[in-house]
Parts: structure tokens; C-alpha cells; sequence
């Protein structure tokens, strides 16, 4: 087999290695390139991500912001709800007139009365609620431990019994009891001579 | 210089710049991208858990106001230190307006409530029913904040008189509460 050289005569080793040389450089710098642009992407992504990280930032700031002024609201909320609850409470103690105005419209006229008494229900002592803990009914209105005592006499036993009956009828006593009750002579009379207990009804 | 050399310098170059490249270039920045990414999803999910805070805060604050509104309004019905005379005044009038003696009006020490002070005023009246009604109607139902807390009255059926005792609470401005008694 005859061999052909098809490489040009003036064409020489050093050529060869030039070209090689030059083939080798181009691949590196393309390569180079390939990863600087790779890199810059990366750079790029970064950039995007930090400059949405401080936007983040900036938003839990002003949620932490928003905790505070929350928290600070809530606790404004709180003692004014504390406040109204504790005048609430002081006005639902106003109770002595319509009670009274209760008990004078269940004697009748057959009824005398010749002691009415409102005793015991004594403010308690203070108590500041512990901070933190439980809402304003926790500081609540002291135990309702009034007692009203009536004292007097009826004409019969009928109109005693009407007289209780009216009483344990109203939505503002509660557990009327009669302590005793005995004939008694009053101005040549035979009256009924009673004594009741009972406690004015608390509730919202 | 031979092309076997030529071609293990290139493939040198090569792997040298892909090293440096990777190790001091894409490696940092690929970890750093991850880290950037997982703080933003756990910013990103402190927000979505607090997302409604802004709307819970202006709800609040709504309720607020007409709360401070409605403690406002009962501000009036406190009485100031420098007022109780002129209640104790005015009951005065009223108790001979109906009709009713008063024997003793007695203002006591202020004690202290939850978040108000009250002066316990004792008063003992004598006469007749209706008009000892008349005036503790004017007490529950006055403009003033005082509570009956204690009541006694004792019947004297040839006058037709009572006579008895009361203890009421007469409330303090708030401001005033804050002060020590």
C-alpha cells in the first residue's frame, strides 16, 4: 500500500503546536466563560434573594412593631374592660330601692313591718388581680352576702303567707325564709308577729 | 515543544480553571443561595403565620375606642374629694325637701376598690316611710355613684315614724383613686 502525504510541504511541527496551542486556549477561555457566566447568574440570584431577604426584614420588623402595639392595645383593652366590669358591678349593687319598693308592695296593707334591715354586704378587701393572669371577671364583684331582715306583723296567717309567697315571687329576693312566726298580742289584737330572711338576687 | 505536551498543559489549564472556578467561584455562591433561600422561607413563613395581626390591631383598636367612650360617659358620676360636701349638700336639702330628719352624717376615712376609692358616709334619718323611700330613690337611682350597703330601720307605730341608719359608698373620681387615702 502506497502511503500519500497529504500534509503540505511547508507546512512544519511548530505550526502544528501553534494551532494546538491556540485550540487549547479558545477551549479554556470558553470554558472560563461558560463559568463567569455561570457565576454571574449565581451573582445575579443573589442580588435578587439578599434585596428580597431585607424586604422580609422589613416586614417582620413592622409585624414586630404590630405585636407590640397589639399587645399594648390589649392591655388598654383590659383595664378599661376592668374598670367598666368593676362600675357595672357597683351599679347592679344599687338594689335597696327596688327592693324596698318590693317588699312595701307585698305587705298590702295587711303587713307591718316595724324593721327592715340591709346588712352584711361589706365591700371586700382589695385584691389586685395578678398581672397576666385571668380577665376582668376575675377581679369580680365581692360574694353577695347581703342579708335583709324584716321584722313586724300580720293581721292573719293567710295574709302572712300571701306576704311571703309575693316575696319569694320576686326576681330581686332570693331564698326567703321565714325565721319564726307566733301569736302576739298588740293593742288587744291578736296579730302575727314574723320574722323573714332573705337576699337580694345578684346577677349580670 | 511536542503536541503530547501542548495537549497536557492545555488539559491542565482546563481542569485548573474548572477547579478554581468551582471551588472559588460556584461552590460559595450555590451555598450561599441555598442559605439566602432557606432564611427567606423562614421570614416568609413568620409572615404568613402573622398575617393577621394588622387586621386583629385596627379591630382592637376599634373596640377600644367605644369602650373609652362608654367610661367616659360615667366619668360624671364620680364625685372629686373636694365634692363631697356638696353632695352631703345637696342630700341635706333633699332630706328636708321630703321631710326626712337626719340626725347624723358622717363622712368616713375613703377606702380602696379594685380601681376606684369610695367614703363610706354614715347617716342616720328618721321619718316617715315614704319619705325615707323618696330619698334613697334619689340616692339609686341619683347622678352620683353611691351604693347603699347597709340599711336599718326600726318602726315606731304610734308616730308613724322610722327611724334608722344607713351606710353608704359615695365613689370617687378615678384620678383620685390613684392617690393613697
Amino acid at each position: 500500500m502506497k502511503q500519500i502525504n497529504l500534509i503540505p510541504a511547508d507546512y512544519k511541527q511548530s505550526q502544528y503546536v501553534r494551532r494546538r496551542a491556540i485550540t487549547w486556549i479558545a477551549f479554556v477561555l470558553a470554558v472560563a466563560a461558560m463559568v463567569s457566566s455561570i457565576g454571574l447568574n449565581l451573582n445575579a440570584k443573589i442580588t435578587r434573594m439578599q434585596r428580597e431577604q431585607a424586604q422580609l426584614q422589613s416586614k417582620t420588623e413592622a409585624i414586630d412593631d404590630v405585636k407590640a402595639d397589639l399587645q399594648v392595645v390589649a392591655v388598654e383593652k383590659k383595664a378599661i374592660c376592668e374598670k367598666l366590669q368593676e362600675i357595672y358591678a357597683v351599679q347592679r349593687r344599687r338594689t335597696s330601692t327596688p327592693i324596698l319598693h318590693e317588699i312595701a308592695a307585698a305587705c298590702n296593707d295587711k303587713v307591718f313591718l316595724n324593721q327592715v334591715s340591709f346588712a352584711g354586704d361589706r365591700a371586700a378587701p382589695v385584691q389586685p388581680a395578678p398581672a397576666g393572669s385571668g380577665t376582668a371577671s376575675s377581679a369580680a364583684e365581692p360574694p353577695a352576702t347581703r342579708r335583709i331582715t324584716l321584722k313586724g306583723y300580720a293581721l292573719t296567717n293567710l295574709d302572712l303567707t300571701q306576704f311571703v309567697s309575693m316575696l319569694s315571687a320576686s326576681t330581686l329576693l332570693n331564698e326567703v325564709n321565714m325565721k319564726f312566726w307566733r301569736q302576739e298580742p298588740v293593742r288587744e289584737l291578736k296579730l302575727i308577729g314574723f320574722e323573714i330572711e332573705c337576699f337580694p338576687r345578684t346577677g349580670p | 515543544m511536542k503536541p503530547n505536551k501542548v495537549d497536557a498543559i492545555g488539559f491542565a489549564a482546563l481542569v485548573g480553571v474548572a477547579a478554581l472556578a468551582y471551588f472559588g467561584l460556584i461552590r460559595g455562591q450555590t451555598q450561599r443561595l441555598n442559605a439566602l433561600r432557606q432564611q427567606n422561607a423562614m421570614l416568609t413563613q413568620v409572615l404568613l403565620q402573622n398575617e393577621g395581626l394588622e387586621k386583629e390591631l385596627e379591630r382592637d383598636r376599634s373596640e377600644v375606642a367605644p369602650l373609652q367612650e362608654k367610661l367616659n360617659a360615667f366619668a360624671g358620676s364620680f364625685v372629686r374629694r373636694n365634692e363631697i360636701d356638696a353632695f352631703l349638700q345637696h342630700f341635706a336639702t333633699d332630706a328636708e325637701r321630703t321631710g326626712v330628719s337626719v340626725n347624723l352624717l358622717r363622712p368616713g376615712e375613703p377606702q380602696k376598690q379594685l380601681h376606684y376609692q369610695y367614703t363610706p358616709i354614715t347617716l342616720h334619718l328618721e321619718g316617715r316611710f315614704p319619705a325615707i323611700y323618696a330619698l334613697l330613690h334619689g340616692i339609686d337611682y341619683g347622678k352620683n355613684l353611691a351604693v347603699i350597703e347597709e340599711l336599718q330601720f326600726q318602726g315606731e307605730p304610734e308616730k308613724e315614724i322610722g327611724r334608722g341608719a344607713l351606710i353608704l359608698n359615695l365613689f370617687l373620681k378615678p384620678e383620685e383613686a390613684s392617690k393613697q387615702p
